[in-house]
């Protein structure tokens, strides 16, 4: 039966945490509240190694309002720094990468090395009186680590390490990720028009799958598919159990029974969702790792990217690129699904005409269960210290869980 | 009588209108059995050059076959082409056409959603020229949401 308006704004006949208040995703207050409480706070997945190989070698990204560089230093450590000049501001570095025995900045030619010392002042004679000086004068550090391959950054100087953040959340991917040197071979971007949660969200609920036809074929009809349990860690990160993934059963696609990524066995799925929003995950011969960049509240960039072995034949990262846009190339099956899904949630979101989004499948913590997803909120409650069952209510902050109330 | 360039100009546009149209079944009788379609870019994230889609015939014809089942994004695309230079080389034809793909919502509003460049090797077979291989060398590189009928 349809519902009255009152009716339809009421709070949902379901338990705690099984529901979020749309505002989430729209409000602007909570956005910038996410980006101080959350994003300049927590480990933030930038690049991978391989982007990055030789001294000198940049990638520059934004997080968190923050236009960043992640340089390979001439001691060979990755490291991060704000991409503005200590002078006047600027910009420094435009390219998405690019190669540098020196940081110059093109307004005025001050000059930073790999590590971030400026080494170069235009006429610093005029500046002695003030007494500004190439020593007080080096760019923002921000703070680098690297596990696995993956580089993260945070913003916070005072934030613990990145292995305590992460925790166990890594364990399912150690094998794939630090067997052989890998590279990235694919890279594209969107820009959505919805809220960076949302498209988080669509990585940890799979009971969207049923959308996909793709995801119908190959994994929702396999056997064992509803059968696999979720693991949640600290800090909302959470993995599911393997599943072999027949891809055959979609028309024209072969087996994945060759070449298969360390640790990997034929048709292996395996997938995790990092808290804020990253996510890894391996199908077999290929391996995509995405990540967020909030835009505002109803605008998102995601980045995609795809990995194979460093060094293999080309006829083997032929087949690795083909499985990997089969899912999730620009052109592929699957992803572009994810993205109007997402977009016509947002749109339904965007003046509150959707009061509330609803988290709760219960399937003892299984393939479908919504509790990867009820975690992912306890952490962001936990973090921004408000209730996202109705953002106007603060709370206290609730103590590190990995397990809920499942 | 038609020069080969004006049927080669012709097979060229003759794509694009069955695409458009979304008459795959003639799109395809406009390739050889041994085609190759691949959508290619560079990155400048990475440095090298990337691989989108890479299909033969058979794969060609999964993926059209297929196409009712996904959700795709609603409206229609509209190719616009130019063909720039043919050149011959014993018995194939390499031609470079310059395209916009241009996508129209369900609300009647435009936007260029992709530009790039056709690189073509074409055939005659049977007295019809037909493309043995299409390269689609994109320079958009967001296609956001992202597309699933060939560009």
């Amino acid at each position: 039966m349809s519902r009255t308006a009152q009716e339809w704004e009421e709070r949902p006949a379901v338990p705690e945490g099984h529901f979020v208040d749309s505002r989430i995703y729209t409000d602007p207050l909570i956005f910038n509240e996410e980006t101080q409480k959350i994003f300049n706070k927590t480990w933030k997945f930038a690049c991978h190694v391989s982007e990055i190989p030789e001294i000198g070698d940049y990638r520059t990204f934004d997080h968190a309002g923050y236009p960043l560089i992640a340089i390979r230093s001439d001691d060979g450590e990755v490291r991060c720094f704000v991409n503005s000049c200590s002078h006047r501001s600027s910009v420094i570095l435009d390219a998405p990468a690019g190669t540098a025995k020196n940081l110059t900045c093109p307004f005025h030619l001050w000059s930073y090395d790999t590590r971030g010392n400026c080494v170069h002042i235009t006429r610093p004679e005029g500046y002695e009186e003030a007494g500004i000086c190439k020593a007080n004068r080096g760019l923002r550090q921000v703070r680098a680590e690297t596990m696995l391959g993956l580089v993260f950054v945070n913003l916070d100087d005072s934030a613990g390490s990145l292995a305590d953040y992460i925790g166990d959340g890594l364990e399912t991917f150690s094998e794939i990720l630090g067997t052989h040197e890998l590279e990235v071979f694919h890279y594209h971007r969107v820009v959505m028009s919805a809220n960076w949660k949302q498209w988080h969200e669509t990585n940890m609920e799979l009971y969207h799958e049923w959308g996909h036809v793709v995801n119908r074929t190959t994994s929702v009809a396999v056997k064992g598919y509803h059968d696999r349990m979720w693991k949640l860690y600290t800090n909302g990160h959470g993995t599911l159990e393997p599943l072999a993934v027949q891809y055959k059963n979609y028309p024209g696609w072969e087996d994945r029974a060759q070449k298969m990524l360390p640790g990997l066995t034929e048709g292996e799925f395996r997938v995790v969702d990092l808290f804020p929003n990253t996510t890894l995950i391996a199908r077999s011969t290929a391996l995509r790792i995405d990540t967020s960049t909030p835009i505002a509240p109803g605008k998102t960039l995601v980045e995609y990217r795809g990995l194979g072995i460093k060094g293999e034949s080309p006829e083997d990262r032929a087949m690795r690129q083909k499985h990997h846009n089969q899912f999730w190339g620009p052109l592929g099956r699957n992803v572009s699904e994810d993205v109007l899904f997402v977009e016509k949630v947002e749109r339904a979101n965007r003046h509150r005409a959707a009061k509330h989004g609803i988290i709760a499948r219960r399937e003892g913590g299984r393939g479908q269960d919504d509790e990867v997803v009820r975690s992912f909120y306890r952490e962001w409650k936990r973090q921004m210290r408000r209730d996202p069952e109705d953002i106007t209510q603060l709370v206290d902050a609730p103590s590190i869980s990995a397990t809920g109330s499942n | 009588m038609q020069s080969s360039n004006e049927r080669i100009n012709e097979l060229i546009c003759r794509t694009c209108l069955h695409l458009d149209q979304e008459n795959f079944d003639d799109y395809l009788k406009l390739f050889t059995e041994e085609m190759n379609y691949r959508v290619v870019t560079f990155s400048p994230e990475l440095k090298k050059d990337m691989v989108w889609l890479d299909h033969d015939l058979s794969e060609m014809k999964h993926l059209f076959k297929m196409l009712p089942q996904h959700v795709k994004m609603p409206g229609k695309f509209f190719r616009q082409a130019a063909v720039y230079t043919i050149e011959k080389s014993k018995q194939k034809w390499n031609s470079t056409t310059s395209f916009l793909l241009i996508y129209t919502d369900l609300d009647g509003q435009s936007r260029v959603f992709a530009a790039g460049r056709y690189n073509d090797e074409i055939v005659e077979h049977d007295q019809k020229l037909l493309i043995s291989k299409r390269e689609v060398h994109l320079d958009t590189r967001d296609l956001a949401p992202g597309i699933h009928v060939p560009i």
